[in-house]
């Protein structure tokens, strides 16, 4: 029999502590609660602390300069290295480690370097690390994707650490062109990921792909050291991150990474502005010119028809940008003026799809002509941009499988021929040679980048003289030759030139906005309100 | 619960949950939806806009229209037919794999139940969506390899449960003595396991379907699903977060959708486990 | 004790096998070459020859599985294609973040469904006795690639309170942890409302009250301690949800997990890495399966296996 009364101060007394217990146990939950959702004191913002961050769309595939050849590896590497020379907007040579050459003939030019650049780990630079720098490039076995743009250089001499001579097999009018290149110490061999030396504004702290690259300012930086201690590049590939990142100030810097759709939220930020410069960077439609399909240039022309760029530039970029008709930018030297326009004419495209023998099985019927696979990366924008083409596509009765893969795998894929059709940008075209590179039959990557496998003797013919021709006329009436072939060929399609946008944090200032997207000005760079102290520190 | 009829019908007492009651009429809805949809929706879904992307809600479009200025709502319909029969056919599939294997392994034991359970043990090693994603990403998108992957893994509930009463029923006497008698022994099961797992099976397969359209939809988000531009519910969620910022409802709607969706057949499910006082949980 | 460790072991070898088995057929599954596949049609025959050897698919197939098995015993997954590292040291090292992930969406689970559970369990049929079931049902059913956007949605984009991905803060923890941890908190919370509903149906209940132990002090003390096992019981076995639901939540959020580094890995056609995370998150969901198994017998007075 269980006493009824018994314990009941002992129950008692175990009810209050249970209660005690319940009491604290709810608290806690509160407190912890409240500090969660506090927002609490705010973290400190980078560009209060001096630091520069700056958020690129993709990861490059490789930082080494011998081997980088996508955008995001070049502008990492305009902030890390110190070139043989430099060009500017109009893309005339400037001098860098290089301050001064001459041409001794048409076949000979001597370089100047200058003294007192050092390498981050301390070395001087000599003319014995140009010189290793080029013919490492110009090795085959090392398939570096610039060896096109050298391969005329027959020796390299460095008489002495100061002096570096190129001998060329024959003239080369974009020879120059070739020698923007980042130097690397003698010696460095094959790196892989690992970071190779430069000598420019900022040493490479730490680089993890995929995610960020920490640079810290080079104190034995030959020209004046940045004000800029600190400078953080993320690769950020979700728009939306890259944006609200952006807004809040964990991201101070982007330039051409900000969908323009958000443009307008993001000038709602008082923190922000917008600069906006003509670009140089051309969209274009890239066929393979190896498959069955395509190789048929009536077909080619039909997707060209059946494209509306303009609806594309009006809707999606939203007037940020302009129909292209030529890879070369409207305002370049040798861009030809009057050539013959690529209008939107459905009905034309399917007329010339008949004509090609892809007739529609079933009229407007569900069923296509044939399927074409896309490849796109994983950026939102082009895969809006391919959704858009796909449509467009399909209205002439061509049905269209979009791949989408993250940047380096997309890359390789375009490189190695594995595709049909492809959508790049060219950025920084600083010579017409650009068509040698681009659609010369011998310049299937790793070569040079005719990714399309294009060959035409006539273009080959006309490319080649273009680069030996050295008149700045003959060679623009050679060009416009070759626009017109391209235009009438269409190996690839011309689609738009994108103006550059950079929306960056007021109180940056200093930085040049180029047509090339190049990010050398980033050394001339400081933070409004923060004093220029070599040490770094903060001036009273 | 006492009950005043202990032999009130299951729909009666399907009836009296009306979580069940409102899911149901939830799941005709979709049905019907999914089966009239080229009737029910207003535009093309796949009719681009461009000049009008990322609109919100307006008369024309009720639902706004997503980045390339599709009809939301269009796509919303249409989306759903993607995972009815994701969800359907996914589960018959399943069931008609599960059901001969549970048989199968119930009836004769020994190797082949032994092979069959590890089997089982083994697919529900990889938990989650896991094994699902590894196959389309093998395979590449497409509805019929999401219903492959996710077939392949669904199986194993509606073996166990068939394999569990085909046990209980081989050691009833009558059947013994059939079989002793030579009957055969097929007849007999088919006519005693069938009644008896019904419900269970009917329970299961529910559930079964709310988690293959969440499952097709994870896929879609993922990029391994049905491919663009097939409005699947999923991928219409992972565009539109991009575009949380200008047009959150793009990204919203759909989510919506599967959840009601979800949430209702997970309601049918219960009220029927309820109503057909469905006790086996799956072992 | 002993010997049902033993047994249990002993049924875990022909399930590791099964999903070493099935995780080596991934790669074989491929329509097509995968190697032409992952280099490309057009490639040189030099290199497709490399690859083949690397991913050692020129030996038959029974060769390549004695192969496969023996390299995971040496612990050696393969070579990431992408980035020529070894595929167990990429895994590993984004392990842990995934790891801190799981605990704090394990604790925001805890923290949701523990008070929920009990006080549904004490009143049952009360006004939040069916919120509570309302809610769970809505945890359940709401995907984490909706819940985890709509969280950014409010949170981060409207409020302003959270940052919208990454990793670095505990305040980056918190969207992610809730994503993952709301979907828990609903299995959680059913569980624990059955489990104690249970326990109070049972005789020993009644024996305290009738002794004046108060109901609250009642359920707290007894009930939830013998509903803790089957509660930590079900916890351990989400975790293998756990790991799987993480791919999409580290998506969302840029978390760089390994749930991100497989998603990463199939954008990149990755193979061996794909594998290698498919079969690394397969096994550690079977060893904490096992883990919770042997816990529980060890746990649970009234279950002895001998």
């Amino acid at each position: 029999m269980v006493p009824s009364r018994a314990p009941s101060r002992a129950a008692a007394c175990y009810d209050g502590r249970v209660k005690d217990a319940t009491r604290i146990a709810r608290s806690a939950l509160l407190l912890a609660a409240l500090a969660l959702l506090l927002p609490g004191c705010a973290p400190k913002l980078p560009i209060d602390e001096g630091t520069l961050v700056i958020a690129l769309p993709g990861s490059p595939t490789s930082i080494d300069p011998r081997l980088a050849t996508d955008a995001y590896g070049e502008q990492v590497l305009q902030m890390t290295h110190a070139f043989l020379i430099k060009r500017d907007a109009a893309g005339n040579p400037l001098p860098d480690l290089a301050e001064s050459w001459e041409e001794r003939s048409p076949t000979e030019i001597a370089f100047r370097l200058r003294s007192g650049a050092h390498f981050h780990g301390g070395r001087e630079v000599t003319s014995a690390d140009v010189r290793y720098t080029f013919e490492w490039i110009l090795d085959p076995k090392n398939r570096s994707p610039h060896r096109a743009t050298v391969e005329k250089i027959l020796k390299i001499e460095a008489p002495d650490p100061h002096t570096v001579v190129f001998y060329l097999k024959e003239p080369f009018a974009p020879f120059l062109v070739g020698m923007a290149r980042g130097i690397v110490p003698a010696g460095s061999g094959a790196r892989g990921y690992t970071p190779v030396p430069g000598a420019g504004p900022y040493k490479v702290d730490d680089f993890q792909p995929d995610e960020a690259i920490t640079l810290s300012r080079f104190g034995a930086y030959y020209g004046r050291s940045p004000a800029i201690a600190k400078v953080i590049v993320k690769f950020i590939p979700d728009s939306n991150v890259r944006f609200l990142e952006l807004k809040k100030g964990s991201v101070n810097f982007v330039l051409n990474g900000v969908d323009p759709d958000l443009l307008p939220a993001a000038l709602k930020n008082p923190n922000l502005v917008m600069e906006e410069e003509a670009g140089s960077n051309v969209s274009y439609l890239g066929f393979n010119l190896r498959d069955r399909i395509l190789s048929d240039a009536r077909v080619r022309r039909a997707i060209a028809l059946a494209i509306d760029r303009e609806a594309i530039v009006r809707t999606i970029w939203k007037g940020h940008a302009d129909p292209a008709d030529s890879i070369l930018p409207p305002g370049f030297w040798a861009h030809a003026g009057g050539l013959p326009p690529l209008p939107h004419d459905p009905a034309e495209a399917n007329r010339l799809l008949d004509l090609a023998g892809y007739r529609d099985p079933d009229g407007n019927g569900p069923k296509p002509r044939f399927t074409l696979t896309y490849k796109t990366s994983q950026n939102e924008l082009r895969r809006r941009i391919a959704a858009v083409l796909q449509e467009q596509l399909r209205q002439v009765g061509i049905a269209v499988e979009i791949q989408s893969h993250e940047w380096g795998t997309f890359f390789s894929d375009i490189r190695k021929g594995n595709f049909q059709l492809y959508s790049l940008t060219w950025v920084g075209i600083a010579d017409p040679d650009i068509y040698h590179y681009a659609f010369h039959s011998s310049q299937v990557p790793p070569e040079g980048a005719n990714r399309g496998r294009y060959a035409n003797p006539e273009l080959d013919r006309l490319v080649e003289a273009g680069r030996r021709e050295l008149s700045r006329s003959k060679r623009k009436e050679i060009y416009r030759k070759v626009q017109l072939l391209l235009l009438r060929d269409l190996p690839v399609l011309p689609l738009w030139v994108n103006r550059n946008i950079l929306l960056r944090d007021r109180r940056l200032a200093g930085f040049t906005l180029t047509p090339d997207e190049d990010y050398t000005s980033v050394k001339e760079m400081r933070i409004a309100g923060q004093g220029r102290d070599a040490a770094g520190k903060r001036a009273p | 619960m006492g009950e005043a009829h202990p032999r009130k019908t299951i729909p009666a007492r399907f009836l009296r949950h009306r979580g069940a009651t409102a899911g149901l009429f939830v799941v005709a809805a979709l049905l019907l939806v999914a089966l009239l949809a080229p009737w029910l929706s207003p535009f093309d879904p796949n009719a681009q806009d461009l000049d009008s992307g990322l609109s919100g809600p307006s008369a024309s479009h009720w639902l706004g229209q997503d980045k390339l200025g599709r009809d939301l709502f269009s796509r919303l319909i249409h989306g759903s037919r993607i995972s009815v029969a994701v969800g359907l056919g996914t589960v018959s599939i399943s069931l008609a794999i599960g059901l001969l294997a549970g048989a199968l392994s119930g009836f004769f034991g020994g190797k082949v139940d032994h092979l069959f359970m590890r089997l089982a043990d083994i697919l529900l090693a990889f938990p989650g969506i896991l094994l699902a994603i590894g196959i389309t990403a093998v395979l590449g998108p497409s509805l019929r390899n999401v219903l492959i992957a996710l077939s392949l893994l669904g199986w194993v509930g509606y073996a166990r449960l068939i394999r569990g009463q085909v046990l209980k029923v081989k050691e009833l006497e009558f059947v013994q003595s059939a079989r002793a008698a030579g009957s055969p022994p097929f007849r007999l099961l088919l006519a005693h396991i069938l009644p008896n797992a019904l419900s269970p099976i009917i329970v299961e397969g529910t559930f079964g379907i709310a988690r293959a359209i969440v499952a097709e939809a994870g896929l879609s988000f993922l990029g391994l699903g049905v491919a663009p531009p097939a409005p699947s519910w999923g991928a219409m969620i992972n565009e539109g977060r991009h575009f949380l910022f200008v047009a959150p409802h793009i990204a919203t709607v759909p989510g919506l959708a599967i959840m009601a969706a979800v949430m209702a057949f997970n309601f049918v499910g219960d009220g029927l486990r309820d109503a057909m006082d469905v006790r086996e949980e799956i072992p | 004790m002993r010997t049902y460790l033993l047994s249990r072991l002993a049924q875990l070898f022909p399930v590791v096998f099964g999903v070493v088995t099935i995780v080596f057929l991934l790669l074989h599954l491929i329509p097509g070459d995968p190697v032409e596949i992952m280099l490309g049609e057009n490639a040189v025959a030099a290199q497709k020859e490399e690859l083949r050897r690397e991913l050692k698919l020129d030996r038959p197939v029974a060769a390549q599985y004695v192969e496969f098995l023996g390299g995971l015993a040496t612990g050696d997954l393969g070579v990431s294609f992408r980035s020529r590292e070894p595929v167990l040291r990429e895994i590993l090292s984004r392990f842990p973040a995934t790891l801190l992930l799981a605990a704090a969406s394990l604790l925001v689970a805890v923290l949701i469904a523990v008070p929920l559970g009990i006080l549904s369990a004490m009143r049952q049929h009360s006004l939040l006795d069916h919120l509570s079931a309302f809610l769970a049902m809505l945890g359940l059913s709401m995907p984490n690639f909706w819940l985890g956007p709509l969280l950014i949605l409010i949170f981060s984009i409207q409020l302003e309170l959270f940052p919208v991905a990454g990793f670095g803060t505990a305040r980056h923890l918190v969207l992610p942890a809730l994503t993952m941890g709301t979907g828990m908190a609903a299995i959680l919370m059913r569980m624990l409302r059955s489990s104690l509903l249970e326990e109070i149906r049972q005789e020993y209940v009644r024996v305290a009250a009738a002794k004046g132990l108060s109901r609250r002090a009642t359920v707290l003390r007894h009930a939830l301690k013998n509903s803790a096992i089957p509660v930590l019981t079900v916890l351990g076995l989400q975790f293998g949800a756990l790991l799987s639901g993480s791919i999409i939540t580290e998506t969302i959020f840029s978390w760089p997990g390994i749930g991100r580094l497989m998603v990463q890995a199939i954008d990149a056609r990755d193979y061996p890495l794909v594998q290698g995370c498919v079969l690394f998150i397969a096994l550690c969901t079977v060893t904490v399966n096992l883990a919770t198994d042997l816990l529980y017998s060890r746990l649970d007075p009234r279950i002895r296996y001998g």
